[in-house]
């Protein structure tokens, strides 16, 4: 028993090397902080949404990839039916219609129902006496049905009788219909029935009769459908090679079959094939196969490049290339973190961050490679290569390449989409161009941001890439030292306006913006869940000062405006957070000023403050031991600031004893707000649940030396023991300095301990007793 | 002389006397309804009125346009209590299923229909090989052939099996026309032999006089027959002299408590107010005909129909059996029924 104990704590110990537990759960996941500002949609193809590069299944849009009603199917259609009528009356007759219905329409009568007794395809068919057409859509949701429901007798196989059947009626309809839209038609309905009941090589062979014989021109993009089941039933029979470049087609050639088809997909089979060469054409084969690519594509989308370049997969592809070198650059620059899809990789020996400077050549290749596709006319659309160009020369920090391209996509940009992207990609131009982050910067960055930020196309409190955008900036002014500035660009993210409770919520909350006591917390934002956090870490008490004024005033710049417009600070803790800036720098004028401008029902309603601040700091007791409930009274900074004001005033003018007495307290003051002392709470701020301003933040160690090794507070206890004329006294003050004693060299011997140890041996004996590990550090 | 006088005597004496012995009479009921909530009170109810044996509908053999001849309305329980019962599954064909279905796929389709008999029998009933199946259908001059098929291929199904098929009137009658069904016995149906949706009839469930006129071939007919009686009621509900549908759970003791129906004439019941009753709602003017069966009128098809058993044993099969039925009809009623032959 103790054994698997034993074991079961060290894999549970192991598994907490590897991940990284937070509140609420493991994580971060890839996709939580993944940098992109390239929109992969600007490959106009929602369809390829599930297939755009992400670290997650299917771009979190498995639904979509499966679920959605083909609409090339129902256009189609359309045409067939000379537009006579809407794609939603289509839809209705095409999918949702009842067998009984069928059967009414197919003897040439409207049913009597809300959605058909007005539906322009059914009355089409009816008033044309289209009946081969009816007949056609009854087949095929008897199939539907027979391959939808169990055998009733069975209740658990499919009804295989009916199915032989029906297939049998298939296959004669296949081959005697005359019309080759409708005969294609049959035809997959036919060889869908086969492969469910795996007579795999019965649908290979009517594929081949009927699709392999059509007339140029006459193709349906249900070929392509039917071309899916034929790879499934290849793959079925073993003829993988066959399956592949079948799946590649379909995949390439419709939507409706694309997430099957990408499933199916075996990337390493397939290189194994290209790479015999004896593939006569391959394109859809190394097209389909990059999308299931993560890493370097370049290879691939040059011989895809001596195709055709004008359609959705080849623009999407390319951006897809934009999104990795994004992740694989950006997601470190901006995050803590290795790229996204590398997260879960770190059992990989290989330094990930080492990769940087390979893709930074890789970039560059692959930017020379864009240009050569650009200047050779290959691709349409300049303004989107154009974009992309200025975009890359952005990533690889290239600013006088950006800039060019940028002024020439600002002039061939079309769609809404394009506009939105070229805002994004000028800022970041911008950034890189410009020397100085001055008052001229603000003013170009502001009209694209306010532009972006009105904008009824562009929802930007719920697109996560507005988000990145405003990482790179805050980045942008935090890497010159700017803090006040950064801090306004990460207010705007993470300290925007909750909801209101009563309001209907009526879009999704990005959910790097977190509220609360609970929040999660770690995204590319990094453990902060509020501004105060990064002002603590990183800026001066002249810089949270100037924050807050800007939250504050009426007065703002525009883009002072814009950012704080939806921004929700607390200003009394931003007030507590300037004092305590001072506090640690000893500026006890400055503190107190901040701290009398909070009310003093704030001390009392936090609960730290309350717990741990509210005993006498002017002495030197333990937070359970020495302890006088009735020394209460220092329950706020402000007032241990005061007092200790005045107390330092007191200690300058007196002598002898009082001195010493006064260099006690003081001594004890400075000793209690350092790490080591009674409570950190009077210079940092902690982590705890159910507090969510008390969040320790990880460069508390940081603060100061004094800080880490209460430098101020031993020595006022020298002075105290100079000025005391009482030997017990004076041992005491030795060993209290010896208490509080901390060298940063770690093997620094205990100079008052020792000087104890020397000059008051009996003293020391009694000390040794309330402190056993004192005769160590006298040694 | 006097010998011939002594045999004689003997002879008459011998062909007077009376056969004392009783003949008995099967006690069955039909149970028609998909699902089946026995409690204690339905058991003793069979044991108090002694019978033996329970047909039970097992499905019905309807038509789905995708999948053709499928099972509908099965039969469900989670009683116990039909194990202690000798049950013979019923399959209801519906004649229009017939007449869709291939002919060509009338084996496949026995085969299907037994097994799922036996997997029904094997969960529902006290298991073991099934000895008797029935089959209901109204079969035409146009299904017969697909009919009969069936029942011989479904016979063949199992060495032991007794197929037994309910007889319609009209089938009695014309059975020249309508053909003998391959079974190894017959249920003549007297009963619904009117005409339900038409406003001048009597009674569709029970009328002797049109009875009558069916049962002059029944001597000739080849099958041994058991008799299937009513023992129900029900209203049948019109509107402008049109049918609309029926009524259940209504007889001669109930109809006299709805306030919302008045007499008219024999039994017709006028509606006098908008009224929703059993899930049905009856609009003012609207007519209901109460059709129930009286001891004189079971008295009088007894007697009709006793030539069924000249040469045959006799089996009454009752319908039919409900829980709800039970308690509107008490046991001395069916045991007269069955005391009637």
């Amino acid at each position: 028993m103790k054994k698997i104990f034993l074991i079961f704590t060290l894999c549970f110990s192991l598994a907490l090397v590897f991940f990284k537990a937070i509140p609420c759960g493991w994580g971060p996941f890839g996709e939580d902080y993944r940098v992109y500002l390239f929109d992969p949609e600007l490959s106009e193809s929602e369809e390829l949404c599930p297939y755009f590069y992400t670290t997650s299944f299917l771009n979190g849009c498995i639904y979509d990839a499966w679920s959605k009603v083909p609409e090339e199917n129902l256009s189609e259609w359309s045409e067939y039916i000379e537009k006579s009528a809407g794609i939603e009356d289509i839809e209705e007759l095409v999918y949702n219609t009842r067998i009984e219905h069928l059967q009414s329409i197919s003897r040439f009568t409207i049913p009597q129902t809300d959605t058909l007794s007005d539906n322009k395809m059914v009355l089409y068919i009816v008033r044309n006496k289209k009946k081969d057409i009816a007949d056609y859509l009854l087949f095929a949701k008897i199939n539907e049905k027979l391959l939808r429901e169990a055998d009733p007798w069975a209740e658990e196989e499919l009804d295989n009788h009916a199915l032989e059947k029906q297939i049998e009626t298939g296959k004669k309809l296949s081959l005697k219909t005359k019309d080759l839209w409708l005969k294609q038609r049959y035809a997959y309905q036919t060889i869908t029935m086969m492969r469910y009941t795996s007579k795999y090589q019965e649908a290979i062979n009517l594929y081949n009769t009927v699709f392999l014989t059509l007339p140029k021109g006459s193709e349906s993009v249900i070929k392509y459908w039917a071309l899916s089941h034929v790879a499934s039933c290849q793959m079925y029979l073993g003829f993988k090679k066959e399956s592949q470049i079948n799946f590649a087609e379909a995949f390439v050639s419709c939507h409706a079959k694309k997430y099957w088809s990408y499933m199916q997909l075996d990337v390493k089979y397939i290189d194994s094939v290209l790479k015999t060469g004896t593939l006569e054409n391959d394109f859809n084969l190394r097209l389909a196969r990059e999308f299931k690519n993560p890493g370097r594509s370049l290879d691939n989308l040059k011989i895809i490049a001596t195709g055709n370049t004008d359609n959705e997969l080849f623009r999407s592809l390319m951006i897809r290339e934009v999104n990795k070198i994004e992740d694989w650059l950006l997601s470190t620059r901006y995050t803590d973190y290795a790229p996204a899809i590398n997260l879960w990789n770190i059992w990989e020996k290989e330094d990930i961050r080492k990769n940087i400077e390979s893709d930074k050549k890789y970039l560059a290749d692959y930017i020379n490679f864009l240009e050569s596709l650009l200047n050779s006319g290959k691709v349409k659309q300049n303004g989107l290569w154009e974009l992309i160009l200025a975009h890359l020369n952005f990533i690889a920090e290239s600013p006088q390449n950006a800039k060019k391209y940028l002024s020439l996509a600002e002039q061939h940009v079309q769609t809404t989409e394009q506009q939105i992207q070229l805002r994004f990609t000028r800022i970041l131009v911008n950034i890189i161009y410009t020397e100085h982050l001055d008052a001229a910067f603000e003013m170009e960055i502001w009209k694209d941001l306010r532009w972006l930020m009105e904008s009824k196309e562009f929802n930007y409190k719920v697109q996560r890439s507005f988000s990145n955008l405003m990482l790179a900036l805050f980045q942008a002014y935090h890497n010159k030292g700017m803090h006040t500035e950064a801090a306004l660009f990460m207010a705007s993210e993470i300290n925007r306006k909750p909801i209101e409770k009563d309001s209907v919520i009526t879009e999704f909350v990005e959910p790097d913006v977190t509220y609360g006591y609970y929040s999660c917390g770690v995204t590319r934002w990094w453990d902060y869940s509020d501004v105060f956090f990064y002002l603590d870490e990183f800026a001066s008490a002249a810089e949270t000062k100037k924050f807050l004024d800007i939250i504050e005033s009426e007065k703002k710049s525009p883009l002072e405006k814009l950012l704080t417009a939806d921004v929700k600070v607390d200003n009394v803790r931003l007030r507590d957070l300037t004092g305590t800036m001072y506090l640690r720098n000893d500026d006890l004028q400055n503190a107190l000023k901040y701290y009398s401008e909070i009310p003093d029902t704030f001390w009392n309603t936090q609960y730290y403050y309350r717990e741990y601040l509210s005993r006498n700091p002017y002495k030197l007791y333990n937070y359970s031991g020495n302890y006088d409930p009735k020394d209460t009274v220092y329950a706020n900074k402000k007032y241990f600031t005061e007092t200790l004001i005045k107390k330092k005033a007191q200690y300058e003018k007196a002598t002898g004893v009082e001195k010493a007495e006064l260099a006690e307290e003081l001594g004890s003051a400075y000793f209690n707000m350092t790490y080591n002392g009674k409570s950190w709470h009077y210079q940092c701020y902690g982590k705890s649940i159910s507090n969510y301003y008390v969040l320790y933040t990880k460069h508390n160690y940081l603060i100061s030396d004094d800080y880490q090794y209460n430098l101020k507070g031993t020595e006022y206890f020298r002075k105290a023991f100079e000025y005391h004329t009482d030997p017990y006294k004076k041992a005491e003050c030795l060993f209290e300095a010896a208490l509080m004693f901390k060298s940063k060299d770690e093997g620094a011997a205990n100079e008052f301990a020792r000087l104890l140890k020397k000059s008051y041996p009996e003293r020391f004996k009694y000390y040794k007793m309330v402190c056993p590990g004192l005769g160590y550090y006298a040694r | 002389m006097k010998v011939y006088i002594y045999i004689l005597t003997l002879f008459v004496l011998l062909l007077l006397s009376c056969n004392t012995e009783e003949s008995k009479v099967k006690k069955s009921m039909y149970y028609w309804k998909s699902e089946m909530d026995f409690d204690r009170s339905d058991a003793d109810f069979f044991r108090e009125t002694g019978i033996e044996t329970l047909y039970v509908r097992f499905f019905d053999l309807g038509w789905d346009e995708a999948h053709g001849a499928i099972p509908t309305a099965e039969f469900k329980t989670r009683n116990l209590y039909l194990k202690d019962l000798n049950v013979i599954p019923v399959i209801y064909i519906i004649n229009e299923t017939l007449e869709k279905t291939d002919y060509n796929d009338i084996p496949v389709l026995a085969g299907r229909m037994f097994e799922k008999i036996e997997r029904m029998y094997s969960d529902y009933c006290k298991g073991g090989a099934i000895d008797e199946i029935q089959l209901d259908c109204d079969w035409t001059e146009s299904t017969q052939s697909k009919y009969f098929t069936l029942i011989k291929e479904i016979r063949s199904k199992s060495e032991k099996l007794i197929i037994s098929a309910t007889i319609r009137l009209h089938q009695i009658k014309y059975s020249k026309k309508t053909g003998i069904p391959p079974a190894d016995k017959g249920v003549l149906m007297y009963y619904n032999m009117g005409q339900i949706k038409s406003i001048k009839e009597s009674n569709s469930i029970l009328n002797n006089e049109t009875g009558k006129q069916y049962m002059s071939e029944i001597r000739s007919y080849p099958l041994p027959l058991a008799l299937a009686l009513p023992a129900y009621s029900w209203g049948i509900w019109f509107r402008n002299n049109e049918f609309k549908g029926l009524v259940h759970n209504i007889n001669e003791k109930t109809i006299g408590t709805l306030s919302f129906l008045e007499k008219t004439f024999k039994n017709y019941y006028k509606v006098s107010t908008d009224t929703v009753y059993e899930g049905i709602y009856f609009r003012n003017g609207d007519i209901i005909r109460l059709e129930s069966i009286t001891t004189e009128e079971l008295e009088n098809a007894a007697e009709i129909c006793s030539p069924v058993f000249e040469k045959n044993e006799k089996e009454i099969i009752i319908y039919s059996y409900t829980p709800e039925n039970s308690k509107l009809i008490n046991e001395k009623d069916i045991l007269d029924i069955y005391s009637m032959f």
